[in-house]
C-alpha cells in the first residue's frame, strides 16, 4: 500500500510537469492579450519528440548518448523524494533533503556536460552559465532548507510534510514565508526563468538552458526536457508541500490548486520582469540568500 | 597481523635496495611491485588489525637521550596506515607504467624508484611514530624525501622553485612543531606520547600549544594561509607522487592534529573550534574559487587539495566544538565524518592525480587549453576521471557525497548547543560549503569537459594515446574504492570504531542523522533507483540515432578554437568574484593594414594570487631588506669594529658564566 502511495506521487509530478509549464506559459499568454496554445501542448510537443528519431554530432562521445537519460533518470528519482498528499514517498526511508540537493546536482552535471560534448561554441557557453548560476544559487537555498529542517527539528523531507501537516496552521511562521520566498527566488533560477534565463528565445547573448542542448533533437531533447520540466515541478511542489500542507485526498486537490497558483504567480513574475542581464544575476541571487538570512534570523528571534 | 605489517615493510625496503642491481627498465618493475605487494600487506594488516582492535606499542632505546625509537599502533594509526597504504598500491601499481617515461628521458630512475620507496615507508612511519623526538626525525625524512622528488628534475626552474618554496614553508611549519613539543615536554618532562597522553594543562598553556601544532601542521595540510606552497609543489613532481602528496601526505597532518586534539589536549575551549571552523570554511572557498580559475590541469587538482582540507577541518572545528559542550554521541560521528572524508579525499583525489598523470604522459601536456576530445582518444581514463571528479563533487553514489553530507548533518545539529554564536553561524557555514559544492562542480565540469569532451584543441590531444594496462589498474583500484566507500559508508563506521567510538546503529548501506534518527541516506537505494529508471527508459525510448555535424552557424570549416576555453569557462565567476580574485587581462591584437581587419588576437587572463601578493611577498621582502640593512652596518669592514666584537662578545661571556 505504502509502495502504491509511493508511486502514485512520483507518477503525479512527472505527469503534472508539463502542465504546471503549460500554465505558466498560459497565464503569460492571458496577461499579454493572447489566446495562446492550450495547456496540452506541452504534452503533444513531448509525444512527438519522443517519436523523432534523434540527430547526434559526430564529435559526440557516450556521453551524448547517454546524458538524456541520465538527466531524465535523476529527475524522476528526485521526484520520488517529494511528499504531495502522504509523506508515505518511495523514498520516505531516506529522503534526506542534502542528499535531495545533491542528487538534482547530479542532473546538472551530466546536463552541463552533455553542453560540452558536442564541440560547439554555443554548449560551452550555456554550460558556463549553467554551473555559474547554479554555484550562487546554492547558499540561499541551502540555508532556507536548513531554517526549514531546524524549525522542524529534522532533515527528512517526509517527516518535515509530517510535522507540517499535523499543525499545519500553528507550523507555519513568519521565517518559513522568509525561506519559501528565497526558494522560489532558487526554483526560478535553477528552472531557467526569467528574469535569469528566458525559455522563449535563442539568442546567444542571453540563453543559458537552451544553448546547452542546442544539438539535442528528437528523443533525446524530449528526455532531456522531460527531466527539466519535472525539476521545475519538484521545485514548485517542494514549496507547495511546505505551504499548509493537508494529508489524505483532500491534500490532493489543495496540492493541484497550490501548485497552480504558484505557476500562476510565476507566470506574473515573468510577465512583469525583464530579463537579467547575466551579470545581474548575482544581484538577483544576492536578494534570495538575504531573505534566507533573514528567515533564519527570524527563527531564532521567535523561538 | 603485524608480522604481516613488518614483512610488508621490509619487501618494500628490499626491492628498493635489489632494484639498484638491476638494469633500468627490469628496476622499474621490480620496484613498483615490490611496493604493490608491500603495500598490500600493510595494506591488509592494518585492516585486520582495525577490525580486532589491536593496539600495541613496540619501543627500542637508543644511545641519545630522550630519543626513543617507538612504534605504536592502535585504531588512528591504523586507520592512517591503511589510508596510506590503499593509495600507495594503486599509485604503486600505476608507476610502472608511469615512470618509464623518466627511462626515455635518461634520468636516473633507480634514484628516482628509491625514493618513492622510502617516502612510502617514512609516511608509515610518521602515522605509527609514538615519540616526538623520533616523530620528529621520520617527519623530516618524509618532507625531505617528499622535496627531493618534486625537485627531482630540478634543471627545470619551475621545479626548482618549487621545491624551494616547498621545503621552505615546510621547516617554517616544523619550527612550529618543535616549539609544540617542547612546550608539552616542559610539563611532561619526556618525549613520549603516552606521557603526553596523560598531562593536564591549563587551558591557556593548552591554547598556546594547540596554535603552534595548527601553525605547524597546517603548513603541511595546506590550510589557508599556509597554503602557498602546495599549488606549485604538487603539479610539478611526477604524477604518481603527486598521488601520494596530495592523497595522503597532507593528511598526517590531520593524523597529528587529531592526537594533538583529542589525545594530547582534549580540553580545547568551543571558541578554539569554531576558529578551526571558520579557517576551514576560509580555505574551502578560496582554495575551490582559485581551483576554479586554473588552467593547468594539476594545478587545478593542487587547490581543489586546499577546498578538501577545508572541509576536514570543518569536521575538526565541529568535533571540538562538540567536545568542548559535551555533546559525546555528536562528537563521536562528526569524528567519523573527519575520517571519513580524509579516506575519501585520498581516493579520489589519487585517483584524479593518477588519471592527470595519464594526460600528461600521453599528451606531454597538462594545459587545459591544448587538451579536449581525450574521451575518444584514451575511454578508460576518461571514465575513471569521471567517477574522481563525480566523487569530489560530492554526488551520490559515490564516497564524497557521503562524508561531506555528515559534514552537513554536523552543522545541522549545531541548532542543540546553547551557543547563540554556533547556532547562528553554522547555517552560513553551511551556506559556504553548499556554494563550495556548487563552484566543485564547476571546477570539474571544466577539468573533464574541456579536457575529454568535444574536439582536440591541439597536435598533444591530437595524438593522443590511451595508456598502459598497468596504469589503468592503478587507477581502476581507487575508483572502485570511491563506490565501494559511497554504497557501504558503514565499512567505514567500522573502521574508525575504535577511534572515534562510535557505534553506528544501521546496517552497512544506511547512514542515519543524530538530529531525530529519522533522516538517513543510503547512496544504494539512490543507485538502485537510478539503474531501475535509467534500465527502463533506456529500453522503453529506443536511442537510434542519425550521426551528422555539429551546427556551426552554417560556417563551412573545421574549428576546433571555436569551441569555449577553460579561461572562457571560468570567466563569469572571476568577473563575478573580481575583488577577490583580482583578474588582470591582457589582450595582444595584431591588425593588417587596415584599422578593422583583425588578423589575431591573443587574450591571456590571470588572477592574482592575494595571499602571495599581499601577504608572503611584503614580509618577505621586508626580511631580506632589514637583513639588508642590518648586514651592511655590522659587516662594515673595519677592522677595528671586529675587534671590538670580539672584545664584547669575550665580555658577554664571562658575565654569563659569572652569573651562573
Amino acid at each position: 500500500m505504502e509502495v502504491l502511495i509511493g508511486i502514485v506521487q512520483l507518477l503525479l509530478i512527472v505527469i503534472l510537469a508539463p502542465g504546471v509549464n503549460a500554465v505558466i506559459h498560459k497565464t503569460k499568454c492571458l496577461i499579454r492579450g493572447q489566446k495562446g496554445p492550450s495547456i496540452l501542448q506541452p504534452y503533444r510537443d513531448i509525444y512527438k519528440l519522443l517519436n523523432k528519431r534523434s540527430v547526434i554530432s559526430d564529435t559526440a562521445s557516450w556521453i551524448s548518448r547517454f546524458a538524456p537519460y541520465i538527466i531524465f533518470s535523476v529527475s524522476v528519482v528526485a521526484a520520488a523524494f517529494i511528499p504531495v498528499f502522504s509523506s508515505k514517498t518511495l523514498f520516505h526511508f531516506s529522503s534526506d533533503v542534502i542528499g535531495f540537493t545533491y542528487l538534482m546536482a547530479l542532473g546538472t552535471l551530466f546536463l552541463t556536460l552533455y553542453g560540452l560534448d558536442q564541440g560547439s561554441a554555443f554548449g560551452g557557453l550555456g554550460s558556463s552559465r549553467e554551473v555559474t548560476i547554479a554555484a550562487l544559487a546554492e547558499p540561499a537555498m541551502m540555508i532556507a532548507i536548513f531554517t526549514v529542517c531546524i524549525m522542524n527539528g529534522t532533515s527528512s523531507i517526509s517527516e518535515i510534510f509530517t510535522k507540517l501537516s499535523v499543525h499545519p496552521l500553528q507550523a507555519f511562521s513568519v521565517s518559513s514565508v522568509f525561506s519559501l520566498l528565497a526558494l522560489l527566488m532558487v526554483a526560478i533560477a535553477e528552472s531557467a526563468r526569467i528574469p535569469v534565463d528566458n525559455p522563449e528565445t535563442h539568442l546567444e547573448l542571453t540563453m543559458v538552458h537552451e544553448a546547452m542542448i542546442l544539438e539535442a533533437s528528437g528523443r533525446d531533447l524530449a528526455l532531456i526536457e522531460l527531466g527539466s520540466l519535472i525539476k521545475q515541478a519538484i521545485f514548485i511542489s517542494f514549496i507547495a508541500s511546505a505551504i499548509f500542507p493537508i494529508s489524505g485526498l483532500l491534500g490532493f486537490i489543495w496540492y493541484l490548486l497550490k501548485v497552480f497558483s504558484i505557476a500562476i504567480l510565476i507566470g506574473f513574475i515573468e510577465i512583469s520582469n525583464a530579463k537579467l542581464r547575466f551579470f545581474r544575476v548575482p544581484d538577483f541571487l544576492a536578494v534570495a540568500f538575504t531573505l534566507s538570512v533573514i528567515s533564519l534570523i527570524v527563527h531564532y528571534l521567535e523561538v | 597481523m603485524i608480522n604481516l605489517f613488518v614483512v610488508g615493510i621490509s619487501a618494500v625496503l628490499l626491492g628498493a635496495a635489489l632494484q639498484l642491481t638491476l638494469p633500468k627498465k627490469a628496476s622499474l618493475k621490480l620496484n613498483y611491485l615490490s611496493t604493490a605487494f608491500g603495500s598490500l600487506l600493510v595494506l591488509t594488516s592494518s585492516f585486520l588489525m582495525l577490525l580486532k582492535g589491536y593496539s600495541n606499542t613496540f619501543s627500542f632505546f637508543s644511545p641519545i637521550p630522550l630519543l626513543k625509537v617507538s612504534f605504536h599502533f592502535d585504531s588512528l594509526s591504523e586507520f592512517f596506515t591503511f589510508v596510506i597504504s590503499l593509495v600507495a598500491l594503486s599509485s604503486a601499481i600505476y608507476s610502472v607504467g608511469y615512470v618509464e617515461e623518466l627511462v626515455e628521458e635518461k634520468k636516473n630512475v633507480k634514484l628516482f624508484n628509491l625514493l618513492y620507496s622510502f617516502f612510502f615507508v617514512s609516511m608509515i612511519l610518521v602515522v605509527t611514530a609514538w615519540n616526538g623526538f623520533y616523530f620528529l626525525i621520520v617527519w623530516e625524512l618524509m618532507s625531505v624525501l617528499s622535496y627531493m622528488m618534486v625537485s627531482f628534475d630540478y634543471k627545470n626552474r619551475e621545479n626548482e622553485f618549487a621545491g624551494y618554496l616547498y621545503i621552505l614553508m615546510t621547516h617554517l611549519g616544523t619550527a612550529f612543531i618543535v616549539i609544540s613539543f617542547v612546550l608539552l615536554f616542559l610539563k611532561a618532562g619526556t618525549f613520549d606520547f603516552n606521557s603526553f597522553e596523560k598531562l593536564s594543562l591549563s587551558p591557556q598553556y593548552a591554547l598556546i600549544v594547540a596554535l603552534c601544532a595548527l601553525i605547524g601542521f597546517g603548513m603541511k595540510a595546506g590550510i589557508v594561509p599556509f597554503h602557498i606552497w602546495l599549488p606549485y609543489a604538487h603539479p610539478v613532481a611526477p604524477s604518481n607522487v603527486s598521488a601520494l602528496m596530495s592523497g595522503v601526505m597532507i593528511k598526517t597532518a590531520i593524523y597529528m592534529l587529531l592526537r594533538f586534539y583529542f589525545s594530547f589536549l582534549p580540553n580545547l575551549g568551543i571558541n578554539f573550534g569554531i576558529f578551526i571552523l571558520t579557517l576551514g570554511t576560509l580555505s574551502a572557498l578560496i582554495g575551490i574559487t582559485y581551483s576554479f580559475m586554473q588552467k593547468d590541469l594539476k594545478r587545478l587538482l593542487a587547490y581543489s587539495s586546499i577546498e578538501n582540507i577545508g572541509i576536514i577541518f570543518m569536521g575538526l572545528g565541529l568535533t571540538i566544538i562538540f567536545n568542548a559542550t559535551g555533546h559525546q554521541t555528536l562528537r563521536d560521528f562528526t569524528l567519523v565524518g573527519v575520517l571519513f572524508h580524509t579516506v575519501n579525499h585520498a581516493s579520489f583525489k589519487g585517483l584524479l592525480f593518477l588519471a592527470s598523470g595519464a594526460v600528461l604522459k600521453s599528451c606531454h601536456t597538462k594545459n587545459i587549453e591544448k587538451l579536449g576530445g581525450l574521451i575518444k582518444k584514451m575511454p578508460t581514463t576518461a571514465l575513471l576521471f569521471l567517477i574522481g571528479s563525480m566523487a569530489i563533487c560530492a554526488l551520490p553514489p559515490f564516497n564524497g557525497f557521503m562524508s561531506e553530507w555528515i559534514v552537513y548533518q554536523s552543522l545541522l545539529s549545531t541548532f542543540k548547543l546553547n551557543n547563540e554564536t554556533v547556532r547562528l553561524l553554522s547555517p552560513l557555514f553551511a551556506a559556504a560549503l553548499a556554494v563550495t559544492g556548487g563552484l566543485a562542480l564547476a571546477t570539474f565540469v571544466k577539468a573533464f569537459g574541456i579536457s575529454f569532451l568535444g574536439n582536440p584543441r591541439s597536435k598533444h590531444s591530437e595524438n593522443a594515446e590511451e595508456v598502459d594496462t598497468f596504469m589503468k589498474t592503478g587507477m581502476w583500484i581507487l575508483a572502485l574504492t570511491c563506490i565501494i566507500f559511497g554504497i557501504f559508508p558503514g565499512l567505514i563506521f567500522k573502521l574508525t570504531e575504535g577511534f572515534t567510538g562510535y557505534v553506528p546503529t544501521d546496517n552497512l548501506f544506511h547512514l542515519t542523522s543524530l538530529i531525530d534518527g529519522k533522516s538517513s541516506v543510503s547512496n544504494a537505494a539512490v543507485l538502485t533507483a537510478l539503474l531501475t529508471v535509467f534500465t527502463i527508459s533506456y529500453l522503453l525510448i529506443k536511442a537510434d540515432r542519425t550521426v551528422y555535424e555539429t551546427w556551426d552557424c552554417g560556417l563551412n570549416e573545421y574549428n576546433p578554437k571555436a569551441q569555449y576555453t577553460a579561461t572562457g569557462f571560468s570567466q563569469p565567476i572571476r568577473r563575478i568574484f573580481s575583488l577577490i580574485l583580482k583578474p588582470v587581462r591582457r589582450v595582444d591584437v595584431r591588425r593588417k593594414a587596415f584599422k578593422y581587419y583583425t588578423q589575431q588576437m591573443k587574450v591571456e587572463e590571470e588572477v592574482t594570487p592575494i595571499f602571495e601578493k599581499y601577504l608572503y611577498l611584503p614580509t618577505a621582502l621586508s626580511i631580506t631588506k632589514t637583513a639588508d640593512f642590518v648586514r651592511s652596518k655590522i659587516h662594515c669592514g673595519n677592522i677595528n669594529a671586529y675587534l671590538f666584537y670580539i672584545a664584547l662578545t669575550l665580555i658577554a661571556t664571562l658575565i654569563y658564566i659569572n652569573v651562573r
